[in-house]
């Protein structure tokens, strides 16, 4: 036989360069897409870079210091976001049509027929991936980013740095996003021989892999009083995005945790592709038109569908909801003789939803899979350091160009890192006395108010809590008890305060400060008197 | 050559071949016939390495096929449809395929596509169902592969559209070393293009043979008897294998597996007043072949 001239290398780059021939139309989206939603998020960019030094109680409301205003990652437009991630949502279409061999009867016959080895074939199907999807994806905010870097190097009110980690933030989670929704389409993709199936199950999979994650650890908690890692299942970005949810990253506005979480996701994806491979290369045209070609993923994904609606919940409506879904996802996904098998799927359901309760169980018996025993370990390590933190959220909007102030709400927080007290009963009295002293030297803001300020309660049924703080990567544990403080102002200004609770003269000395000159303290953060410690 | 070793496959419980063995020669136009659903269609698919041969092995000059881009490389697969080309332009298609085929001839392209006048620019949607199968076809030769294999290629074109796309085809056989394998309903249309053939039934290959070659095929016999009553028994007797028998006043006709060699001195013992071979069309062989195995007539009098 007259071996083919090309290497193998060739081969692969040729076939990928085939493969984008089928994929132009989806690559035009996906640019469309990526560039509105980049430029719309760098739009806020570059209006704070331009104006950053037009308005001066406008730098007063930023937390300008030094002169220089700190752009942080939400200053990425989340309108923008969002055209960002409908970009990477359309890629489900581009995987699933990328693998059109696997469910469609023509294409089937075309793609096999042609001189390529199954990992030839798999490797151009991702090169081309690559360059239809992830290029588009990526390069304008690459370059949005680059140019919003230069710009501000020229602004002297903008920290450059401050600009270059928003271009890397937006570019990180873009490509993660890109990553997760390749891996979870292919995985689901390889495992059907129906166009159908893809589309509904990698929904399944998307949220199963957005949640599951701080679901197990709700779980975790919820079933054991000192296992509550932190993890917020619903936090500020996991509406458009299940990265952060998925590594319980709660936030990733700093470059470590954006890096963990980028390494993370590319390891995920490595992994997961080298199963959906591992897949791929047992199909050949026969399984085309079939619905699921391996139960096995397709079991593995309803069962974390069904424990993931059951645990959320536990209740009949969304029992009643998952039941009716699986139902027909089962009945969809079976092409005939499905009356003989209702049975078993109800029993099947009943099943994965006990595993809910069992789980629970099983975490309450074993102390939260040792968690518990991990986190008073970490908790003894630490040093004997307790503060409080006061937060006054001030909320306001703008009115032309008037700010309008909606009151204040004020909470207080008292942090404690103690190894000699973790073990032994909660003195809510020593707390409370403390923070009612606190609270009545701070009853003057009353009279500032005009209004009845609500200090002063010490809830001892609120639960002690330790959590793992994402910053320290769950290396800090801290434990923490909470008071809530309410109070109306008129006009304030937005402050954060911590005062370590060991020195409580200091304490004292800080409610007098805050009563006596409530808000002259503040016009300037620099004139916070020394001897009060900031927080972060 | 093409080696067919006792290959089976199932789909379910369908069995889709069973214990087939075929070889086809290299440089010869080989037919591949049978009813629908008989696996032609999936014998083809094997060759082509579009299925795994989970029974038997097929060899290609000595490899198999299967996951094999070298042995692949020297094929070329054109399947019963086109709709999986409707979005490309023959440009596209060009730059799609010259990617994969290493010895693809642009000059065959270019050559084609001009003389059979098909736009290049043009989205194949939008071409007759004979275009599209022309511009097939044309890719399919500009591969320069060994091995062509069409899948019902010819079916639902006119006949102008047919004699077009059959001129390539044996324009293309002439010029240098190309095995073609097709897949036909047509009869005329295989005894016209091909020199072998085999017939596939229910997954069995019935037979497989050069198309001239008369042995182990059928016969159509003519005889008269003007004062006898004869029936299919006195033929069977005789030791004669009858597939059909009709009778028309003194007229018999019958329908008998052998050579006619054989037969007709074995006919010759009923005292006949008139005996003689008609010649068989490929059609009324295949019809026959299958009428016997309860195709066709048959099965609407069941």
């Amino acid at each position: 036989m007259e071996k083919n001239c090309l290497n193998n290398k060739d081969i692969i780059i040729n076939a990928a360069k085939s493969e984008n021939i089928l994929h132009k139309k989806q690559r035009f989206i996906v640019w469309f897409l990526s560039i509105i939603g980049t430029v719309i998020g760098y739009s806020s960019v570059f209006d704070d870079i331009i104006s950053s030094n037009l308005d001066q109680e406008y730098h007063y409301k930023n937390n300008i210091t030094n002169g220089i205003r700190h752009l942080e990652w939400d200053d990425f437009n989340m309108l923008g976001f969002f055209f960002c991630f409908v970009a990477c949502i359309s890629g489900v279409s581009l995987v699933v049509k990328t693998f059109a061999e696997l469910h469609h009867r023509t294409t089937s016959d075309m793609q096999y027929a042609l001189p390529l080895s199954h990992s030839q074939r798999f490797i151009s199907k991702l090169l081309s991936l690559g360059n239809c999807y992830f290029v588009p994806l990526i390069v304008p905010s690459a370059v949005l980013g680059i140019i919003a870097s230069i710009t501000s190097a020229f602004c002297p009110h903008v920290d450059t740095a401050d600009v270059i980690f928003i271009g890397i933030w937006a570019v990180a989670i873009i490509f993660m996003l890109g990553l997760i929704t390749v891996f979870t389409v292919t995985i689901v993709t390889v495992c059907c021989g129906r166009a159908a199936e893809p589309s509904y199950m990698s929904v399944i999979l998307g949220a199963c892999l957005c949640f599951i994650v701080p679901d197990i650890v709700w779980l975790i908690s919820a079933s054991n009083p000192y296992s509550y890692t932190g993890v917020d299942m619903f936090g500020k970005m996991s509406f458009c995005t299940y990265i952060l949810a998925l590594w319980g990253g709660e936030s990733m506005s700093d470059l470590l945790s954006l890096v963990v979480n980028l390494l993370l996701c590319i390891l995920t994806f490595a992994i997961v592709m080298y199963l959906s491979y591992r897949i791929y290369r047992k199909r050949d045209g026969r399984s085309v038109g079939k619905p699921i070609v391996f139960h096995a993923i397709f079991e593995i994904i309803l069962c974390l569908g069904v424990f993931l609606s059951a645990s959320i919940g536990l209740n009949y409506v969304t029992i009643a909801i998952s039941f009716v879904a699986y139902m027909i996802i089962r009945i969809v996904s079976e092409k005939e003789n499905f009356k003989k098998k209702i049975l078993a799927w109800v029993g099947l359901y009943i099943v994965y939803v006990a595993i809910v309760p069992i789980f629970m169980l099983v975490s309450n018996a074993t102390n939260g899979f040792g968690t518990d025993n991990k986190i008073i370990r970490e908790i003894k390590k630490a040093d004997k350091i307790e503060y409080m933190d006061i937060d006054l959220n001030h909320y306001y909007y703008v009115n032309n160009d008037n700010y309008k102030d909606t009151g204040t709400d004020a909470e207080s927080e008292l942090y404690r890192y103690n190894s000699d007290d973790i073990n032994n009963p909660i003195d809510y009295e020593q707390v409370k006395e403390f923070l009612v002293a606190l609270v009545e030297n701070s009853k003057q803001l009353d009279d500032i108010a005009g209004s009845g300020a609500n200090f002063g309660f010490v809830n001892e049924y609120y639960r002690s809590y330790s959590y793992t703080s994402n910053y320290e990567l769950g290396k800090k544990y801290d434990k923490f008890y909470k008071l809530d403080v309410g109070v109306d102002l008129p006009d304030d200004r937005n402050f954060d305060i911590s005062i370590y609770f060991d020195d409580a003269e200091k304490a004292k000395e800080f409610a007098e400060f805050i009563n006596a000159n409530p808000f002259d303290a503040y016009k300037e953060p620099n004139d916070i008197p020394e001897n009060l410690p900031r927080s972060n | 050559m093409i080696q067919v070793k006792n290959v089976s496959m199932n789909f379910g419980n369908f069995t889709a071949l069973d214990n087939v063995n075929l070889e086809i020669p290299s440089g010869c136009a080989f037919g591949f016939l049978g009813s629908n659903g008989a696996g032609k269609s999936t014998l083809m698919r094997q060759i082509c390495g579009i299925y795994d041969v989970p029974q038997g092995e097929i060899l290609i000059d000595g490899q198999g096929v299967y996951n094999n881009p070298a042995v692949k490389s020297e094929i070329f697969f054109v399947s019963d449809e086109t709709v999986q080309f409707a979005n490309f332009t023959l440009d596209q298609l060009k730059k799609y395929y010259k990617n994969y085929y290493a010895k693809f001839d642009e000059q065959v392209f270019n050559k084609l596509t001009l003389s059979l006048s098909l736009p290049t620019n043009k989205k194949l949607a939008k071409f007759s169902k004979g275009m599209k199968r022309q511009s097939v076809v044309v890719i399919g030769l500009a591969c320069n592969t060994k091995y062509l294999i069409l899948d019902e290629a010819f079916d639902g074109l006119d006949p102008a559209m047919r004699s077009i796309v059959k001129s390539m085809i044996i324009d293309a056989m002439q010029k240098r070393d190309l095995t073609l394998i097709v897949s036909s309903h047509n009869m005329a249309e295989m005894t016209e293009l091909c020199n072998y053939i085999m017939l596939i039934h229910k997954g069995k290959v019935l037979f497989s043979r050069n198309i001239h070659d008369s042995s182990e095929s059928l016969v159509k016999i003519q005889v008269i008897f003007k004062d006898k009553v004869i029936s299919q028994k006195d033929f069977e007797n005789l030791g004669i294998q009858v597939l059909s028998f009709s009778q028309s006043g003194s007229i018999v006709n019958i329908i008998a597996r052998g050579n006619s060699k054989e037969i007709l001195p074995k006919i010759q013992e009923l005292a006949p007043d008139l005996c003689e071979e008609i010649p068989m069309t490929l059609d009324e062989a295949f019809v026959y072949e299958m009428e016997v195995r309860g195709y066709g007539k048959k099965l609407l009098e069941q």
